[in-house]
């Protein structure tokens, strides 16, 4: 097959980039035509609900779910391995069992008359406290750092001359501004729950999944069913969200793939509400105390934290790497520390780490603004110098110009606490940089040309509404098919046909390469 | 059965009693009143399983279907006619993607009962797309108003019913007569452009 080789257009003469386009999925989506994972409707299908468990941190010591298997409508009943008596359990609204029934009337009845028995264990929740974690010895730690303009002589001991550094640049600071930031967990709440519809075609699954990674859960169904990654097929032309919190197959989308095989039926299972709010996915914590060095001009000298946080029950707080985020002071002392919680394991989250660092540590620059009272974006602009960062300071100046003039901000701003007040809701105007280390990157779809002029595009990618179909479609029918009024079609997540898939990460999104 | 704790099922997240309870039902009371009411409610509980053969008028064709005393409009549409357009997002109507028009008001339809809605005119957001497209709809399209999708159907009945009643709406007015349904990828800005332009009668504009 010959290699075409296509040159994109200059940005005046581009006919799809930079242009207006309706969403291709648009119509589907507002006439509720489009079927996500939660309309899929198969025939003679059960569907199931799970019994979460009540308590933060228990032992399972009895269990009886001959009630429940007399329910009228009520299939089967599945006990998660993880939920044998005697096992323990980490955080509250793990799935324990799981009722299968004809509709969810009975499902909902079936979990009602589970009898469980637990032995309830300490708990640890509270992630802002450092103090009582360090006390239950449910803290690890995080790493640090240390950097100085002046170096420490051969006879220096580094961490006394650090601290005689980091005290002597805080003390000749035109500026000094002690605070403490943080940002609490918050969950990804996708409005589509996690969860599945799947289907047994002989030894084949077929599994219609909420997933942003269509092209990497066949292996966990794979693993975990002992078949062959082949012969699992997994579809989502639709996703109701999924904010990085929707890449694995999940344990329970396997227990449902376990009841379809002990049933004989296909199985609809999807989180309830609440269970999605504790099991779905949430974004670890951040707490952060500094003291911050500025001199006359408002340039950052000196930086001093210590931050903590939880990621759940594995721990994980925001990486010392980023503190302070994007800025990036000639002296510096950066110091975190890890707490386990007794909540499950944090997802990802668009950027881990990232949105978390930036309230932070730049909050500390806005308030250097306010304490100098001085305009946030010139303080901004006069530390940008001091960066590390993938974008370099010629750039963000560029774009903080581009930003402050399409939001008025010179007419906007306002000194710190004057702004307009209505009630109990006090205005107020905010800057902040980012950075993160995506990029375009090469991926391949399929493309099918028909004889009557139809094309249709297959990729692994999954459009979480971020118009992934939309340009897929524009550019791939661009080169070759734009007079064509014949049916043009194209799904975003097909694994089949992705000889180099993506899953939908946010740094993955499409862009012009 | 054994330990401390047996047969604590009350924070499950899928019990219907609970739910009801919270739902306003029995708002009410005072919470002495309420774990009383809910005592009696446990003592007196049968479940009636027995299924009634109803007919429904829903998007303007007779349906008959089968369903228990306990089945919500939500489910009978999703499960029994295959209308997946409204979304079960919250069980409590919290999020408004259920939102349906019944006898041309904005209702919750996991807050309704299948039983009670015999003899009442149902319209599901499916009503509002085929061969003519309602204008709510078109301006949702022109105007990008959906990102993941999950809850828009929601929305689009939303918007429709309440410019239904109010066709002159101003964008404040169209702001608070929306606030009973959410998005998390936060599409409100443009579902409120969309909106707008309804109202102006600019709906590819």
């Amino acid at each position: 097959m010959a290699e075409v080789q296509y040159t994109w257009p200059a940005s005046d003469q581009a006919r799809l980039i930079g242009k207006r386009h309706q969403r291709l999925d648009g119509l589907v989506k507002a006439t509720g035509a489009a079927k996500y994972t939660y309309d899929i409707n198969l025939p003679k299908q059960l569907i199931v609900l799970a019994l979460g468990c009540p308590h933060a941190h228990c032992r399972i010591t009895g269990l009886d779910t001959s009630a429940a298997l007399k329910v009228a409508g009520v299939v089967h009943v599945h006990v998660f391995p993880h939920a044998e008596v005697g096992k323990e359990i980490n955080w509250e609204g793990e799935l324990l069992v799981a009722v299968a029934a004809e509709t969810e009337g009975a499902a909902m009845e079936g979990v009602d008359k589970l009898r469980l028995a637990y032995e309830v264990l300490p708990a640890f929740l509270d992630d802002e406290n450092l103090q009582a974690a360090t006390d239950a010895k449910l803290t690890s730690p995080g790493g640090g750092r240390a950097e100085t303009e002046n170096e420490p002589g051969d006879d220096d001991d580094e961490d006394e001359f650090i601290e005689k550094e980091i005290e002597r640049l805080l003390k000749e600071s035109a500026y000094v501004v002690e605070g403490y930031y943080g940002a609490d967990v918050i969950t990804h709440c996708c409005l589509e729950p996690h969860g599945v519809t799947v289907a047994w075609e002989g030894a084949k699954l077929k599994a219609y999944l909420s997933t942003q990674n269509v092209s990497g859960t066949d292996e966990g169904f794979a693993a975990a069913l002992q078949i062959g990654p082949e012969d699992v097929e997994v579809i989502c032309q639709y996703i109701g969200g999924g904010f990085g919190s929707k890449f694995a197959a999940d344990y329970w989308s396997i227990a449902a793939a376990q009841i379809s095989k002990a049933t004989g039926r296909p199985v609809k299972f999807m989180l309830s509400r609440e269970q999605e709010l504790k099991l779905g996915g949430h974004r670890p914590s951040g707490y952060l105390k500094v003291r911050l060095g500025a001199d006359k001009d408002g340039v950052v000298q000196v930086w001093d934290s210590t931050h903590w946080g939880s990621g759940g029950f594995s721990g994980g707080a925001v990486s010392q790497t980023i503190i302070p985020y994007v800025f990036r002071p000639k002296n510096l002392r950066v110091n975190s520390t890890n707490i386990r919680t007794n909540v499950p394991q944090a997802r990802a989250w668009r950027a881990p780490g990232h949105p978390q660092a930036c309230a932070m540590s730049q909050t500390a620059y806005d308030d250097l603004a306010a304490k100098m009272g001085a305009d946030s974006l010139e303080v901004f602009r006069k530390n940008i110098p001091n960066i590390a960062s993938q974008q370099t300071p010629e750039v963000y100046l560029a774009e903080l110009e581009i930003a402050a003039k399409l939001m008025d901000w010179k007419a906007k701003w306002h000194p710190h606490g004057k702004g307009p007040v209505n009630g109990s809701v006090v205005e107020g105007l905010g800057v902040s940089l980012h950075t993160w280390g995506g990029a375009g990157h090469a991926s391949n779809c399929t493309l099918k040309i028909f004889p009557t002029g139809g094309v249709e595009t297959f990729c692994g990618t999954q459009d979480l509404g971020t118009g992934t179909r939309t340009v897929k479609r524009s550019d791939s029918t661009s080169p070759t098919c734009r007079s064509t009024s014949a049916r043009r079609s194209c799904r975003s997540a097909d694994p089949r046909a992705a000889v180099q898939p993506w899953a939908a990460f946010p740094n993955r999104t499409v862009g012009r390469r | 059965m054994t330990g401390k704790d047996p047969g604590s099922n009350a924070r499950s997240g899928v019990n219907r009693r609970a739910f009801l309870k919270g739902s306003g039902a029995v708002a009410a009371a005072t919470a002495l009143h309420q774990a009383e009411l809910a005592k009696a409610q446990d003592e007196a509980a049968v479940v009636v399983r027995e299924s009634t053969t109803i007919k429904l008028d829903v998007n303007g064709a007779e349906h008959t279907v089968k369903v228990e005393p306990r089945d919500t409009l939500l489910e009978t549409l999703r499960y029994q006619l295959d209308l997946t357009g409204a979304k079960p997002v919250s069980l409590d109507g919290s999020s408004g993607a259920c939102t349906v028009l019944v006898d041309g008001k904005p209702m919750m339809a996991s807050l309704l009962l299948a039983v009670a809605c015999q003899g009442k005119r149902i319209e599901t957001v499916e009503s509002l797309g085929g061969d003519k497209v309602d204008p709510v709809v078109r301006a949702f399209v022109t105007h990008d108003a959906e990102q993941c999708g999950f809850c828009t159907p929601g929305f689009v009945v939303a918007v429709r019913a309440f410019l239904n009643k109010n066709p002159k709406a101003t964008i404040d007015e169209i702001r608070a007569g929306l606030n009973g349904n959410i998005c998390r990828c936060g599409t409100y800005a443009n579902v409120i452009q969309a909106a707008v332009a309804v109202v102006k009668g600019d709906v590819n504009g």
